[in-house]
């Protein structure tokens, strides 16, 4: 098994309900898994929010967190 | 908010692949934790969910079955220009040869929400859109 240590994950950064509301009261922002496929082809969550809605390209910010200290 | 038919025709693409990807995620993610893949599910039918909302509020506006908007503050008088906008069925660029601009400035005018624009330039939209502004306003008791 791959993938972050689910028991200590605030649950709320699990909680996708609409708009990620939940996530959005608590943290002020929301969180997606970066490897979600969210295209078949490859395409993920990330680069998915490096396109902006014309289909244009956009910089975004990715934090490491296993690396950030 | 949709305001174009590029950005409408994105977005309905992203709907497709946003439900591939549920209905067949990727092999590669039946090796992550059962939670993880929970998350992913969830995650791309939350993003779905939102893409389906703002079609189908474009697909709203554009039918042509909504007669009015109603603004509850100064603020929202942008995003509504925009919808009345969509409402018509006007392009940017058909406003902005009404308004004798460039198409990018209309452009500009929409990705800023109007920023800056002044009360007199946002009449003129108005008014190059045909619409007309009935203005209430109540006063809060002190």
């Amino acid at each position: 098994m791959k993938g972050p240590a689910f028991d200590v994950i605030d649950e709320v950064l699990l909680t996708f309900d609409a708009g990620r509301g939940t996530q959005k009261v608590k943290y002020r922002g929301e969180l997606f898994p970066a490897a979600a496929a969210a295209d078949p082809p490859g395409t993920l969550f990330r680069d998915f929010f490096q396109r902006d809605r014309d289909g244009n390209s956009k910089g975004i910010s990715v934090i490491d967190l296993e690396n950030f200290a | 908010m949709i305001t174009n038919e590029r950005q409408f025709q994105i977005s309905k693409a992203q709907i497709a692949k946003f439900r591939a990807a549920i209905d067949a995620p990727d092999s590669n993610t039946r090796t992550l934790h059962p939670q993880a893949q929970k998350a992913l599910r969830e995650a791309a039918q939350s993003q779905l969910d939102d893409l389906l909302v703002e079609v189908a509020d474009c697909e709203r506006l554009r039918d042509g079955q909504l007669t009015a908007i109603t603004v509850e503050s100064i603020a929202d008088l942008a995003p509504a220009l925009i919808k009345a906008r969509i409402m018509r069925n006007c392009t940017r660029k058909e406003l902005a040869d009404k308004l004798a601009l460039a198409e990018q400035q209309v452009q500009r005018y929409e990705a800023t929400q109007y920023k800056g624009v002044s009360v007199e330039r946002l009449q003129a939209v108005a008014d190059a859109l045909k619409l007309r502004l009935r203005e209430v306003i109540t006063f809060e008791l002190l």
